[in-house]
């Protein structure tokens, strides 16, 4: 187990450099500048140059790429031409913005789609299978502006009992932890719902199709003979053979967790990774984004890692290898 | 005798009883402030920063104002100040020197006093060519600045010019103790957290994204003030949303309306109060004369006839700007208000096209002259709603008098690469233009090199020169007539198509009083609004 993370941390480094490599040239050579915020009589065009060898732009790109290249090695993300602070700070602040919305999303997505999933299976073609399979794709259809527009609309308009913007009330730090946790989760709720349970409908119908398959297999029908209860047959027999493809799409989901959820952060007023990727991507804040980059290629290299680590420790005829690969 | 001596005294006291009473019925119309309460201020877009070295942004300037003094306080004319952290100065007579006394009551808010120590440390960082900060070249005829003792600062310049009392003013005074504690680059990326202030508020918290919370700065110099307890810009990134929370109470201030709205919240919100004024702003189509299309003055005021300004004002802005004649606004001290608005006229549009040579040769609806179709791409950029509104009613106006265009829209920073290097044919955008009446940077002939604002490519030696002459007149008056003059050829000239003035629209519940925006700024004034005990509500 150990060679095999050695090696896959040897090929993601390299998988990672060579991303960030195309990333860079392509940011670099896309028309715009980041010094267009400064374009404005006020400021005088001397003053511009200045700032741009200030920030090292006015290097030849591939004199620029070998310093940005050296730093970032040495653990330096560099700092916002928009901001200009350490794009360390500027993560630091989004990174745990996002990741609330998005574990809570996760979460809901996993626990909603897999019950829903296992309860289709487990009542194939009944009205519950019917209702949940047609209401979780009706859900799953709507666009989740839309969605959320509508969820505000009925829950902080009408209803007025939820929140429908930002990730907490004005002043409410200074009222203590507990008030501060609660009034949290009030704000969370519907932007998890929005990312969360309205995704559920594709898990349920990959549970549901993984669950079936695997309820038709002999030793279901053995373990049902043997007297076993129906929730042990599926919880016990079933859903852990079910759950590799299952593991799969979880595996798969890990970089949503920082890439973020640009639409949902916008109409909620969230500040997360989502935001802050876009605004730098048209604010041309090419340290910014290199760093996101890193670190949504980051994510998706240990999704896929934990996946395969996953796998192996559901299905034991599954072993990780010293080729670096799955074998049974 | 001693009956009229009763009678005297009971009228004396009766009088004196009605004057009384009357003095206090007087008092009690006129209310007096009342300490307490909390604003909360809707805002679309959080600050970048608020640090002065670092940010360029007009909005995080209205902020930071309130967090540092700068030594004056410049008048809505823009021609006359107030005192501020300097409670009065003087030129010497040759205007090479001028001097500053400060006011010996001003400490920052780690209990340090301000001294003329600050300023000269201002001034050194302002300057600093490792620092590069924005409004360096304001500085640039400044030799020196000399303390003379704790209270006095002095000004050396080399150059002697009408704007060195705004230039020197410009920029904040930042803490000495601050400013030489750090390396430039460190000054740059300071937090406004780590920086002592003040002026009349601190900043109690910054949740970056949500919202940004002011209260009274307690070492402020005048005793009593602010009024509010707290000032809260509420970040809301959505127009709509804005717009809600307004009517809904949940914001008491937001400015940037959008004038659709203006009759709407009249009428539906009376407890709003609206305030109107003309910004420094203006809105153009620009003309590139590179492009052989435009290269004549006389096409370009054809193109300009063929355009209703006035139809574009009334069905975007509501009413709610005003037509542009001028490179300079109704606002500025220079601004010349009898250039009449090139009429909108197709008919005499096509004639003067005509007589430049233009004629429907292939009968296809679209004028050419030499084999060579009158069309081009409209440039403006996304996210700009009223921007491609405009582009969409000037095509269809311009395609009444035969020119074809192609409205093209993309990012804006695209969008601004291409106008920089002279890569267009036609272009909307607009300025924001500083409060000096100086037409060089956007009219100069210099302005056209690399990285220059002259992105029309323009160049009439008259206006530059006439515009280095005025730019040295002390006296505006003289000054007037010479910039007049500027205006008058350079809307002739027609480089622009200089469409409209817009107007600030900003909106504030009727409960807080002492409210006096200007066309600086909202919030200058913003330690003296007030709110009565009954109706502070709050968060």
């Amino acid at each position: 187990m150990t060679i095999f993370l050695l090696k896959r941390a040897g090929q993601s480094l390299l998988l990672v450099l060579i991303v960030l490599t195309i990333t860079f040239f392509m940011l670099h050579l896309a028309p715009g500048d980041p010094m267009a915020r400064y374009y404005h009589p006020d400021i005088s065009p001397d003053t511009v140059e200045l700032m741009r060898e200030q920030f090292g732009l006015d290097k030849p790109l591939i004199q620029q790429y070998f310093y940005w290249m050296g730093s970032f090695l040495r653990g330096d993300f560099g700092v916002s031409l928009r901001y200009n602070r350490p794009v360390r700070a500027l993560l630091a602040q989004a990174i745990p913005n996002t990741l609330r919305l998005t574990v809570a999303a996760l979460a809901l997505y996993i626990i909603v789609g897999v019950l829903l999933g296992i309860m289709s299976a487990a009542r194939r073609y009944s009205l519950l299978d019917r209702l949940s399979t047609v209401g979780a794709l009706f859900v799953y259809s709507i666009p989740s502006f839309w969605l959320a527009l509508m969820l505000i609309l009925l829950f902080s308009l009408k209803l007025g009992i939820l929140p429908s913007s930002h990730m907490q009330s004005l002043g409410v730090s200074a009222r203590g932890a507990f008030p501060l946790f609660m009034d949290r989760l009030s704000h969370l709720i519907l932007p998890a719902f929005v990312l969360g349970v309205a995704s559920a409908a594709g898990m349920a119908r990959y549970t549901r199709g993984s669950m079936l398959d695997v309820l038709r297999e002999d030793y279901i029908r053995t373990a049902r003979a043997k007297g076993l209860s129906e929730g042990q047959v599926l919880l016990k027999h079933a859903l852990r053979n079910a759950a590799l493809p299952v593991v799969t799409i979880i595996g798969l989901s890990i970089p949503f967790l920082l890439g973020g959820a640009v639409i949902t952060e916008k109409i909620f007023s969230w500040p997360g990774m989502g935001q802050l990727t876009v605004d730098s991507i048209y604010a041309r804040d090419y340290p910014v984004v290199l760093a996101v980059n890193f670190v949504v290629a980051l994510m998706v290299i240990l999704g896929n890692l934990l996946a395969d680590i996953g796998y192996a420790l559901l299905d034991p005829r599954i072993k990780v290898g010293p080729g670096g690969g799955r074998s049974s | 005798m001693n009956i009229d001596r009763k009678i005297f005294r009971g009228a004396a006291g009766c009088l004196v009883v009605v004057l009384i009473l009357a003095a206090g019925s007087c008092s009690g119309r006129r209310k007096a402030a009342q300490r307490g309460g909390t604003l909360i201020v809707g805002e679309i877009n959080d600050y970048e920063s608020l640090n002065p070295m670092q940010t360029t942004d007009a909005h995080a300037r209205d902020v930071y104002d309130l967090l540092f003094l700068s030594l004056l306080y410049e008048n809505e004319d823009f021609l006359t100040f107030k005192p501020r952290l300097a409670k009065s100065w003087e030129f010497s007579p040759d205007r090479k020197r001028l001097t500053f006394h400060l006011r010996r009551d001003v400490v920052w808010s780690d209990g340090q006093k301000c001294t003329a120590y600050d300023v000269q440390a201002t001034f050194r960082a302002q300057t600093d060519p490792e620092l590069v900060w924005s409004g360096r070249h304001l500085k640039q005829h400044v030799d020196s600045v000399e303390v003379i003792d704790d209270w006095t600062v002095v000004y050396h310049f080399s150059h002697i010019y009408p704007y060195q009392l705004m230039d020197v003013n410009d920029g904040p005074i930042l803490p000495k103790h601050f400013l030489e504690s750090r390396e430039p680059a460190q000054i740059k990326m300071a937090a406004i957290e780590e920086i002592p202030v003040n002026g009349p508020f601190r900043i109690e918290e910054w949740v970056k994204g949500q919202s940004l919370t002011l209260v009274p700065n307690r070492y402020y110099y005048e005793p009593g003030k602010p009024y509010l307890d707290k000032v809260i810009f509420k970040i809301i990134p959505d127009q709509t949303t804005l717009i809600t929370q307004l009517r809904s109470g949940e914001i008491d201030c937001m400015e940037s309306i959008p004038p659709r709205e203006i009759e709407n919240l009249s009428r539906n919100n009376p407890e709003l109060k609206i305030f109107d004024f003309p910004t420094r702003a203006y809105i153009y189509l620009a003309w590139n004369s590179l492009n052989p299309l435009f290269a004549e003055p006389r096409v370009r005021r054809a193109l300009t006839m063929g355009i209703d300004r006035k139809l574009i004002i009334d069905n975007l802005y509501y009413g709610f700007a005003e037509e542009c004649t001028s490179p300079f606004v109704p606002l500025l001290w220079a601004y010349n208000p009898n250039i009449q608005a090139i009429p909108y006229d197709p008919e005499g549009a096509r004639k003067i096209l005509a007589e430049e040579g233009f004629a429907d040769a292939d009968g296809d609806g679209f004028l050419e002259r030499g084999g060579r179709k009158l069309e081009f791409d409209l440039l403006t950029n996304q996210g700009n709603q009223i921007r491609n509104d405009i582009q969409v009613m000037v095509t269809a106006q311009l395609e009444k008098i035969g020119v074809k265009v192609n409205p093209v829209v993309m990012e804006w920073t695209v969008m601004l690469e291409r106008y920089k290097t002279s890569q267009y044919d036609a272009v909307i955008n607009a300025w924001r233009i500083g409060t000096k009446a100086d037409l060089a940077p956007i009219w100069g002939c210099e302005a056209r090199r690399e990285g220059g604002y002259n992105r029309v490519n323009y160049c009439n030696q008259v206006v530059d020169s006439l515009n280095a002459l005025a730019c040295q007149m002390l006296d505006f008056d003289e000054a007037r007539p010479l910039f007049h003059r500027i205006q008058e050829i350079i809307y002739q000239d027609q480089p622009y198509t200089f469409l409209y003035v817009p107007h600030a629209l900003f909106a504030l519940d009727n409960r807080f009083q002492g409210a006096r925006p200007d066309p600086i700024s909202m919030y200058h004034n913003l330690y003296e609004w007030w709110v009565a005990k009954s109706d502070a509500g709050g968060e």
